[in-house]
């Protein structure tokens, strides 16, 4: 299944129904559900935020492969951006310590099994391999 | 879908899906809390570094004032996310 969304926090209703039909579809647990739409969410709202100039449309697809889901996103007109090379968080400072920014990749390296970043022809291209429960 | 309630007794029911859509709207309603309250997830589904966004921020400007959100009835989805993003240092949690 494959579907493009225009580049906007606003489509994140759009994206969730589009992953709802794959959930349904596949039967996916409660759990991998859940991971499957945050890894979505996470990836999806860093293009908007990280990359408002380009004017085209963000494509998602959802396959299954086996006893894994394969979530692949593409973004055109894309400067190159890995998430696998981000520097850890240090999570054990204080409340005050905190700051805001790179808690949602930071989660969705601990919760995917298998993430892969290409930079091809202007386009970054992320494929996450989740092993199904 | 996204809906935050305040009840009688003060405590803020959370339902559906807190994700990054609903972060601004929601930060507008804990923006009104000025004491310490209880947070019921009972019925939230799902949570977004978005809306652990809003709820940390809430924190941090509770605290100031010595006064804090509890969290209550988290699904064990979410209280997973809560213990990645070790935020069970930060919030009391039941």
């Amino acid at each position: 299944m494959t579907r493009s969304f225009k580049r906007s926090i606003q489509s994140l209703p759009s994206v969730f129904e589009f992953l709802g039909e794959f959930i349904d579809k596949e039967r996916l647990s409660e759990g991998d559900a859940f991971t499957l739409r945050f890894a979505s969410e996470e990836l999806f709202t860093n293009l908007v935020k990280y990359n408002p100039e380009s004017p085209s449309d963000i494509a998602l697809s959802v396959t299954r492969d086996g006893s894994s889901a394969i979530l692949r996103i593409v973004d055109q007109q894309a400067q190159a951006f890995d998430p696998t090379k981000r520097p850890e968080l240090d999570l054990n400072k204080k409340l005050e310590e905190r700051r805001p920014g790179g808690l949602g990749i930071h989660l969705v390296k601990r919760m995917i099994d298998k993430i892969e970043y290409q930079h091809v022809d202007n386009k970054s291209i992320y494929t996450l391999t989740q092993h199904l429960e | 879908m996204f809906s935050m309630t305040v009840g009688q007794s003060g405590e803020i029911l959370l339902s559906g899906r807190f994700d990054a859509a609903q972060a601004e709207e929601a930060l507008k309603t804990f923006n009104g809390l000025t004491s310490s309250a209880i947070v019921n997830f009972k019925d939230l589904e799902y949570i977004s570094s978005a809306g652990l966004g809003v709820l940390i921020a809430t924190q941090r400007r509770l605290k100031n004032t010595g006064q804090e959100l509890k969290l209550i009835n988290l699904n064990s989805h979410i209280r997973d996310v809560f213990r990645y993003a070790r935020f069970d240092l930060i919030f009391k949690i039941e």
